[in-house]
């Protein structure tokens, strides 16, 4: 008899998702209706209809009430925002994702604490004497789920007279939108398809326009299909956070239970992400075992993986750079299953029993 | 029931049920990001390279053999300039790189902002045509206003960029030309191999200059220029009107 071919387990839903059915089906039935949105006889206006609609069932679902720009993705929408905000200094947290770093490079950075926060002391500092700044801030870091105090930092950079941008490609369709002067949205990171994301806008003025498409902040023709798939993601259902709370919890503790560390495990982590350092051991080599054993997570974030480079995140944080390369991230869904977590800590403790025996 | 006649494909194209039954696999059941170097990661990697080399390949595949393919439209172009003017090579764009780009608007934005950047100072100068899409028009008005010298040329009565105002323009020290290839109002075809070739007056101006001639940019609307033949070079074009973007390497 042949070998059953073991299903693969899937546990980087950080770094992207399966595209839910209902997202499919919804691209699916867009494909019909294919006229360009900006025509103006009868097949773009029906098209430049559902665009609209969509539009607005995406804001609703995200809570936000104000202006919503389509965009390729969480990177043009940031990298739009550095571009055409009507501000004077730049200031990033230190942990953001590189799309931010290369948009901002001669940035002010902010530190974080050891546990993976943003240190808001040193966000005073950076704002004291700053003209007009424009801040960015993750709500969630990408690479150990760490969620940043965002209200504390709204309040600052409006006290300070500043726009704030804040990346929440890892926290859209699971926690709450922040209120804030710019937010960034990926639909791929919910369930939607890859190629398309949102800048959200409390205030257009803030913004020069350029002309052409979105109300002249983002010329190009509308990916309408990709923008229902987005829609549809955007009002699935996202009770089972719940459930991934659980799980997260039953995984830390069995890491910590096979000797591996929780990294960040005392700041407050969305439930969808998780870090782990096993010492002695490096990621990549704790990657590839899990790989072949069926099981996908990361060494690190997709962006930064297949290079050596040690994680920015792990660095600001103070890990030296030899601890920073021994962690892997592992992220959940809607699909994942008690199973998998059991799956994935078998595989962890055989491979911590292995360096142990060396 | 006959449906509504459509005859608007300058605007957008129906998806093309190869083009459906291709991306099914990706909405139903691969997802992985192709930077992930897991299994499923290389997998989708693998896919995406694929997908590059048979793009590029339908874009430069040699003329008029295929049938349907992407290089038919390009044929014709060729045939409408090459009364005078042979075509430069058959086979069109030699070597290069291929990115994929959200669309034709933001490879624009990329070739002309991008090749900007790095022009040096005595050829900080683009030269473009009046009849261009606003994508290109816009890109090089903000460019302008960077300080960017950029000249916008007329086009003759019927469409066309006249050769000897070409020559005159590019007399002085340019850095890019961009010109379509099919006009997206009034579908004329311009001259674009004789306006990459390099003009003797440019060549005298600039023969202390690395490259002796301006590089050139097309826009390749409506049909590929596959017989193109000016390094370093960028074509853009929009899937939903059939060929993809494509973009050589900066020399």
């Amino acid at each position: 008899m042949d070998t059953p071919v073991p299903s693969r387990i899937y546990l980087d839903h950080a770094s992207t998702t399966p595209i839910l059915p209902q997202a499919a089906d919804a691209m699916r039935a867009a494909c019909d209706a294919w006229a360009n949105p900006s025509s103006p006889h009868a097949e773009g206006r029906a098209v430049r209809a559902k665009l609209e609609d969509a539009r607005r069932r995406i804001a609703a679902a995200l809570g936000w009430d104000g202006t919503l720009i389509f965009t390729s993705g969480a990177t043009e929408a940031i990298s739009l925002v550095f571009e055409r905000a009507k501000a004077g200094d730049f200031i990033v947290s230190a942990v953001e994702h590189p799309a931010v770093l290369r948009s901002a490079p001669d940035a002010r950075q902010i530190a974080v604490r050891g546990d993976g926060t943003l240190d808001l002391h040193d966000l005073d500092r950076a704002l004291d004497g700053a003209d007009r700044p424009l801040v960015a801030v993750q709500s969630v870091n990408n690479e150990t789920g760490v969620v940043h105090p965002i209200a504390e930092v709204a309040a600052r950079v409006k006290a300070a007279g500043g726009l704030l941008l804040v990346d929440c490609a890892q926290s859209a369709g699971k926690l709450p939108v922040p209120d804030a002067d710019f937010v960034v949205v990926a639909a791929h990171k919910f369930g939607g398809p890859p190629g398309i994301g949102a800048l959200l806008v409390r205030d257009t003025a803030t913004l020069a326009a350029i002309g052409g498409q979105e109300g002249g902040f983002r010329p190009g023709t509308a990916a309408v299909p990709s923008i229902m798939g987005f829609a549809a993601a955007c009002e699935a259902d996202h009770g089972w956070y719940e459930e991934a709370k659980r799980l997260r919890a039953r995984l830390d503790e069995g890491i910590l239970a096979a000797g591996g560390e929780v990294v960040a495990g005392e700041a407050p982590r969305i439930a969808t992400i998780a870090c782990y350092r096993m010492p002695g051991v490096p990621g990549a080599s704790q990657m590839m075992r899990l790989d072949l054993a069926g099981i996908a997570v990361t060494a690190g974030s997709a962006c930064a993986s297949g290079s050596l480079k040690t994680s920015h995140v792990l660095t600001a944080m103070g890990y030296p750079e030899e601890a920073a390369r021994e962690i892997i991230r592992v992220s959940f869904g809607p699909q994942t299953q008690e199973a998998d977590i059991d799956a994935l800590l078998g595989e962890y403790r055989a491979l911590i029993g292995k360096r142990r025996a060396a | 029931v006959n449906g509504p006649i459509y005859l608007d494909y300058q605007a957008t194209t129906p998806l093309a049920p190869e083009a459906a039954a291709a991306m099914r696999p990706w909405l139903e059941s691969n997802f992985a990001n192709p930077h992930s170097s897991y299994r499923l990661g290389r997998e989708a990697a693998a896919a995406v390279e694929v997908a590059r080399q048979r793009v590029f390949e339908a874009l430069t595949n040699p003329l008029p053999a295929r049938r349907g393919g992407l290089g038919v439209g390009a044929h014709e172009a060729s045939a409408a300039v090459s009364d005078t003017h042979p075509p430069p090579t058959p086979h069109g764009v030699q070597g290069g790189e291929l990115y994929f780009t959200s669309g034709a608007t933001e490879a624009i934005n990329w070739a002309l902002k991008g090749t900007a950047a790095r022009l040096p100072p005595g050829r900080r100068r683009i030269v473009t045509l009046a009849t261009e899409h606003a994508a290109v028009l816009d890109t090089v008005a903000w460019l302008a206003g960077q300080g960017v010298d950029v000249d916008i040329l007329p086009v003759a009565p019927d469409g066309l960029v006249d050769l000897g105002t070409i020559e005159a323009a590019l007399a002085q020290p340019t850095g890019l030309v961009a010109a379509m290839l099919v006009n997206n109002e009034i579908g004329v075809v311009q001259p674009v191999a004789e306006i990459g070739l390099p003009s003797p007056a440019a060549t005298a101006r600039c023969s202390c200059a690395t490259r002796s001639r301006a590089s050139a940019a097309c826009r390749c609307r409506s049909a590929a220029a596959t017989w193109w033949r000016c390094p370093p070079t960028r074509c853009t074009d929009q899937g939903h009107r059939r060929p993809v973007a494509w973009r050589t390497a900066w020399q």
